[in-house]
């Protein structure tokens, strides 16, 4: 195309002749990523390696391709409002999910719960196979690794734990924060913090060495993980009814999460 | 407008900078000194590492610090044996940091303006039989004095703004590791917008106000200089 705009040119023509050329490749352009039928998920950065194992499976009986955007549900979140071009949007928590459902981004009843997030106590230090929450009621000269509880969920869920066990403000000062569960994880797994309240899912699929505790699920809010349809065509369906299926939610199971 | 967490942020900002600052003058001076006089063959490579921290993303650092200072590594091996506690998540291990990140940004302009002065002054001053210090305090210094304005003014500036680092290594513990930097990424995203708009305007006013005063003093001098 570029070439047959290129001999059609000359000397009088060429700057008209070459917007015309710009604005041809451009529309083909467009016109190319509409019509292409790949599904765009937002997945929150815990759900990732269980999303991509489902996409896996999907894969086996259809061919269309799946593009997977991992990151932190506050990005997402921000990039959906903005215009981002995701088709289905699988959140860290319900908040941002509602808040996508009230501004009328989408029609109500577009929002699920997907899976529910199970807290655990986590150290690659401590070798004591009885390891629970009362090695707080002695925690000196120590740090505990959690997610910022103002930006992540299970942050949220493990100071929730920590003020129900009144541990909260005698600790305070031990408690360091990452940005997100992951960044808490490196801290424990650095050995830099003694100890890490994560998500169980996420010390299941990093395999690491240590022990854990699973923490009573009364302790915390449950941490539900919400989902929203952000297009709803034929595609969009029959990924949604997949990850509805028998088989992809024994995976979401086995990577350590509860179903709703 | 402020959060008081804001304010002690912003104390803290400014504690860690004028720390690192002072730290760099120290350790750069000699340094930058060495460097522009030095006929060493491979001077090359050790000003390629200087310069390393400007090419790098903050967050590389912060990952290799993050595993030097635990348990398992270097630092942190050297800490347990001193008896001492690592220094991830404190104000020590920040200053660490924030002296290896913003090293490029004090030892280039001062090496910078030693070279520009050259070898003549400190030979003149021998003569005078002045000795190595002091010829080096009387009449190095003074000539390189907008040397060490830029240096000092963007050793500052751009530890204040530092933001990979602290986010690997800090912890983010109010009052001891908990930065300008962080606590607005803290308000974005939490979707605490004015509150992030009120920090962001004034990092962006004084940053603005501290590169004026650079740019500004550079010309005085210029100027002096050609007098």
């Amino acid at each position: 195309m570029t070439l047959a705009c290129y001999l059609k040119s000359n000397h009088h023509t060429k700057k008209i002749s070459l917007a015309i050329c710009f604005s041809i490749l451009l529309g083909g352009l467009v016109i190319h990523s509409a019509n292409a039928s790949t599904l765009r998920i937002a997945v929150a950065s815990n759900f990732t390696h269980t999303m991509k194992s489902i996409v896996k499976r999907y894969h086996e009986k259809t061919a269309q391709r799946v593009l997977i955007s991992s990151g932190s549900t506050g990005k997402h979140f921000a990039q959906i409002m903005n215009g981002a071009p995701f088709d289905i949007f699988f959140a860290a928590d319900k908040r941002r999910p509602e808040i996508i459902e009230n501004n009328n981004i989408v029609q109500p009843g577009n929002r699920f719960t997907y899976a529910i997030g199970q807290l655990v106590l986590w150290s690659a230090k401590i070798q004591d196979r009885h390891l629970n929450l009362s090695i707080f009621n002695n925690f000196t000269n120590k740090y505990l690794a959690i997610a910022n509880p103002r930006l992540a969920p299970y942050g949220k869920a493990a100071e929730e734990t920590l003020k129900k066990i009144n541990a909260w403000s005698r600790i305070r000062k031990n408690i360091v924060m990452g940005e997100n569960i992951t960044q808490a994880f490196q801290f424990a797994a650095s050995g830099n913090a003694a100890l890490a309240m994560l998500a169980y899912s996420q010390v299941k699929q990093a395999n690491a060495n240590g022990q854990y505790y699973l923490i009573p699920k009364n302790h915390y809010t449950p941490i539900e993980q919400q989902a929203v349809i952000l297009k709803n065509n034929k595609n969009v369906q029959s990924f949604v009814s997949f990850f509805k299926s028998k088989k992809s939610q024994d995976l979401i199971l086995n990577a350590g999460y509860r179903l709703p | 407008m402020f959060l008081e967490s804001d304010i002690t942020a912003l104390f803290i900002t400014l504690k860690l900078a004028a720390i690192t600052t002072l730290i760099l003058l120290l350790l750069g001076t000699p340094l930058a000194w060495w460097l522009a006089n030095t006929r060493w063959r491979y001077k090359f490579m050790l000003e390629a590492v200087i310069a390393l921290p400007l090419v790098l993303p903050p967050t590389v650092l912060g990952f290799y610090l993050l595993i030097a200072l635990g348990s398992n590594g270097p630092l942190g091996k050297f800490m347990n044996f001193l008896g001492g506690q690592s220094l991830a998540f404190t104000f020590t291990g920040l200053v660490i940091g924030s002296v290896i990140y913003s090293l490029p940004f004090v030892v280039q302009p001062l090496q910078n303006s030693f070279n520009l002065i050259g070898r003549r002054p400190m030979e003149v001053a021998a003569t005078l039989r002045a000795s190595p210090l002091d010829r080096f305090f009387t009449v190095i210094v003074p000539l390189a004095r907008p040397g060490f304005f830029t240096a000092i003014i963007l050793g500052f500036a751009h530890t204040v703004g530092e933001f990979g680092v602290v986010l690997m290594i800090g912890g983010n513990l109010p009052g001891e590791t908990q930065v300008v930097s962080i606590a607005i990424y803290d308000h974005v995203e939490s979707l605490s917008y004015s509150h992030a708009h009120g920090l962001s305007a004034l990092l962006l006013i004084s940053s603005f106000a501290l590169l004026i005063t650079v740019y500004a003093l550079n010309r005085r001098y210029s100027f002096n200089v050609k007098e």
